[in-house]
């Protein structure tokens, strides 16, 4: 735990998902920066800070992603590859927030790094309480190694 | 005649010898013979002249002596012939016949005159002449003067002739015994060598050499004689070589070697026979070859050689076993000799046997797995196929003849360029289709390779022929059962994701509503509305995407134009909203098939394109029908937004969408690959890039094919 805040990066092609993790932030006043991107092509952009995410300030380093599997133009897995096949991105934390509870999906998420696989509850209070412990465990109580942008 | 054999077996110095002392010493005697000849001749008239001579002076002389009768004078009258030594005697007769003087000269015997010396003459006898003549004086007969000469000084001059041939003859002896020397230098000594040679030669020695003396006869002797020699020992080496050659050949072969004789008894049994019979040579030869081979071989007769053909051999230790036999005879001195050349072919049987039993493996293998294999001849132009090719072709071994041009009626007439083409390339991998006999379409997988010679011409093809037919149903059903799992996979994937939006903005009005936070339950409220839509559109779609696996409409025909018109008619509204431009180009062309998924293809890609033309000010769609490459390829072409390369594969997802703002659940593009897959065709995308508008390409293979096959085909 440290004083400086831990930026989020969401990768959420459904408004209304993106929506609900917004109220969690804002309801347990979590007061780290929830960065929002629609599909992969946009958080690998991000993360490589091409295009319009280009600017440091703007775009920071996110500590912890939270991933959606079924994405427009580059999917979910794909998108976590790629993360953890570079040797710089690859210690960044990847959660995965999906609606799939394909054993597929899960196996294929875990052989390639995921720190955690989490299905989204088809029900409000589960929910709820999912992006509260959600909050604590990553942004409160999770260490991570103190990490300059790759190109300071 | 013995004197002829005798100087027949001399030796040639003798003979030489002989022959030159003889012809000196006839040469002499002859010279001898002419000489007393002569001289025998001349004397006689010189000795008759000469006693008239004498005998007249006598005569003349003595007649006073008579009318004298003075006997004294006349005695020293005819004493006066001693100086003619030929005269023997002389005798004077008195008129009254008696005898008044006599004359014998010293070597003759005291002999009485004859008592009368008869009548006047003068006669030469073979050895003594008599001269008679009368004594006259005045014409008055006074007595007869007789004379008598002999031959005695011829006789000694002929006996001094003797005296000298028999010198002469001593002294050509002796020459000749002096000449002997030389002769046998020159003659014997040489001939000698030459005969010591051809002794030598006899005894075996051809080594042995003559020097070349001179160059006569004998010289020339020699020297051919040396070159006969020289070829001799040649030949002789020449001949000891081969023998040692055949005898290593006949020792080392691997093939047994017999010789019999014309009574089937072994002559020769050389080493590779031993082994193959298990039967020491010793042991073999001087019985007969039946107890080897007991099943007589045919002789053929003739001289020469003679393949036998295949015989039954027997080991010494009585095991049978197949021999391949070839056999030649030849006539010899010693009788007709026969030679057999005998080869084990167990292994080669074996071996036969063994290429048999994988061949019909092979035959076996290839009908299981319908594979079958070709091959061409490029020296003879034919071709082999297997059993399995034949029956690839649904033709019968016997009933059908491959042929390079004939086999080109097989292939389907859309494959024949790609197939030719690819043969002229030498391009021995490729795909194509070909349309059995009876009607029937099947796939094929050809591969091959190209056998070159030495000068890397073509010499054959060789290669296998793969009817992947059943193979391509297979993977079709197994594709369809992915998209199947896959289907079942989005479904609970996508349809949870609006419910949990339902259900947590339903939480989240619920809270709003206490708190009377009326801007959020207007939001909460919209989310929860688009939520439920989207799930309405989505089980729409779904119960579309699960018939075009399940609902079949019979096959009919119907053209490719009719198809077209049908889908804009279905997507008219969008068409005109949207204010875009439609062609059609390109040949019309039967299709065969479902017509309301058909249908379905087009609708769904010019849907697709009116959605996704973006700001264009003069949008337009062109529709239409190329042939790329032998293959009849479709497509729809629009000048929208166009679609990132990267994402091409993508589009044709279930459930796909590139831009997650747009409308529509992402099923278009994944049933209308559905649809070009039934009909075993592919769809692809082609697009320059973002803003650059994109051409949907597909083909229907299943749907052109001609014929009612197809039927059976599309049937899944």
């Amino acid at each position: 735990m440290r004083g400086e805040p831990i930026n989020v990066l969401l990768v959420e092609d459904d408004p209304a998902h993106a929506e609900i993790v917004n109220r969690n932030f804002e309801t347990f006043r979590i007061a780290n920066r929830l960065l929002h991107v629609w599909d992969g092509e946009e958080a690998l952009d991000y993360l490589y800070r091409r295009g319009k995410f280009s600017d440091r300030q703007q775009s920071p380093r996110p500590g912890v992603i939270l991933l959606d599997l079924r994405l427009p133009k580059i999917d979910g897995l794909e998108v976590l590859k790629i993360i953890k096949s570079d040797h710089d991105l690859r210690r960044i934390p990847v959660v995965i927030l999906t609606t799939s509870a394909s054993e597929s999906d899960k196996i294929k998420a875990y052989d390639n790094y995921v720190s955690s696989y989490l299905v989204k509850p088809v029900d409000y209070a589960q929910f709820v309480a999912l992006m509260q412990a959600l909050g604590y465990y990553w942004l409160v109580w999770n260490d991570f190694p103190y990490e300059r942008d790759s190109d300071e | 005649m013995l004197i002829f054999d005798t100087i027949g077996n001399m030796a040639i110095q003798r003979k030489l010898l002989l022959i030159i002392a003889a012809t000196l010493v006839v040469s002499l005697v002859l010279a001898m013979v002419g000489i007393v000849g002569y001289e025998l001749s001349t004397y006689r008239a010189r000795l008759a002249q000469h006693v008239t001579e004498v005998g007249s002076f006598l005569a003349a002389n003595s007649g006073p002596t008579l009318a004298f009768e003075d006997a004294e004078t006349a005695r020293d009258i005819l004493a006066t012939l001693k100086g003619s030594p030929e005269v023997a005697f002389a005798v004077l007769y008195a008129a009254d016949g008696s005898v008044f003087a006599s004359y014998t000269r010293s070597d003759q015997p005291p002999t009485s005159a004859p008592a009368s010396p008869g009548p006047p003459r003068l006669e030469l006898a073979v050895r003594h002449l008599e001269f008679v003549r009368p004594v006259e004086q005045l014409g008055l007969p006074l007595g007869t003067l007789y004379l008598r000469a002999d031959m005695a000084r011829v006789y000694l001059r002929l006996r001094n002739y003797a005296g000298i041939v028999l010198l002469v003859s001593l002294a050509i002896g002796a020459g000749a015994l002096l000449l002997q020397g030389l002769l046998r230098r020159l003659i014997s000594e040489p001939l000698l060598e030459l005969s010591g040679m051809a002794e030598r030669i006899a005894g075996g020695d051809l080594t042995a050499r003559v020097p070349v003396r001179s160059g006569d006869e004998i010289g020339r002797l020699a020297g051919a004689f040396n070159r006969m020699t020289g070829e001799l020992d040649r030949s002789y080496k020449k001949l000891q070589e081969s023998r040692a050659r055949l005898a290593g050949i006949v020792g080392t072969a691997l093939d047994a070697i017999i010789t019999t004789d014309a009574d089937r008894r072994i002559l020769l049994f050389n080493a590779a026979a031993e082994r193959m019979f298990g039967c020491p040579a010793a042991d073999a030869v001087g019985s007969s070859i039946d107890r080897f081979i007991p099943v007589p071989f045919q002789e053929t007769g003739a001289t020469g050689r003679t393949a036998v053909g295949e015989l039954k051999g027997v080991r010494q230790n009585g095991e049978e076993f197949p021999i391949e036999a070839s056999l030649s005879a030849l006539e010899t001195g010693e009788g007709r000799l026969v030679t057999v050349i005998l080869r084990d072919i167990t292994e080669r049987k074996e071996a036969e046997e063994a290429l048999r039993a994988s061949e019909y493996r092979l035959r076996r293998a290839e009908e299981i797995a319908h594979f079958g294999n070709w091959r061409y001849d490029a020296a003879t132009d034919h071709i082999t196929w297997s059993d399995e090719t034949y029956r690839i072709h649904g033709v019968t071994p016997g009933g059908f003849q491959p042929t390079f041009a004939g086999y080109l009626q097989f292939v389907h007439p859309d494959d024949r360029e790609h197939f030719e083409q690819a043969l002229k390339k030498l391009d021995l991998d490729f795909q194509f289709r070909i349309v059995r006999a009876d009607g029937v379409l099947r796939y094929l997988t050809a591969t091959g390779e190209v056998q070159r010679d030495d000068k890397g011409e073509v010499k054959d093809l060789f290669g296998t022929y793969f009817d992947t037919t059943e193979l391509r149903q297979a993977e079709r059903e197994l594709q369809e059962k992915n998209a199947e799992e896959r289907f079942t996979y989005t479904v609970s994937h996508d349809l949870r994701s609006p419910l949990v939006t339902v259900q947590t903005f339903l939480g989240y009005l619920e809270q709003d509503l206490a708190s009377h936070d009326s801007e959020r339950v207007e939001k909460d409220i919209a989310y929860i509305r688009s939520a439920a839509e989207k799930m309405g559109l989505l089980l729409d779609e779904l119960l579309e995407m699960s018939r075009i696996g399940r609902l079949v409409n019979p096959p009919v025909q119907v053209t490719f134009h009719e198809l077209v018109e049908e889908a804009q008619l279905a997507v008219a509204g969008n068409i005109a909203e949207r204010g875009v431009e439609v062609q059609v180009l390109g040949d019309d062309v039967t299709l065969y098939g479902d017509r309301p998924r058909l249908v379905e293809i087009w609708q769904n890609l010019v849907e697709n394109a009116v959605k996704f033309m973006g700001e264009q000010a003069s949008p337009r769609i062109e529709i239409g029908l190329e042939r790329v490459s032998g293959e009849q390829v479709f497509y729809v072409r629009d000048n929208g937004v166009g679609i990132d390369p990267r994402y091409a594969e993508k589009v044709f997802g279930l459930f796909e969408k590139l831009d997650s703002k747009s409308k529509g659940t992402g099923l278009g593009l994944a049933l209308v690959r559905r649809v070009v897959q039934l009909y075993q065709g592919r769809v692809w995308v082609e697009s320059p890039g973002v803003g650059e508008g994109a051409c949907f390409r597909f083909t229907l293979p299943a749907a052109l094919q001609i014929g009612r096959l197809e039927a059976e085909e599309v049937k899944v």
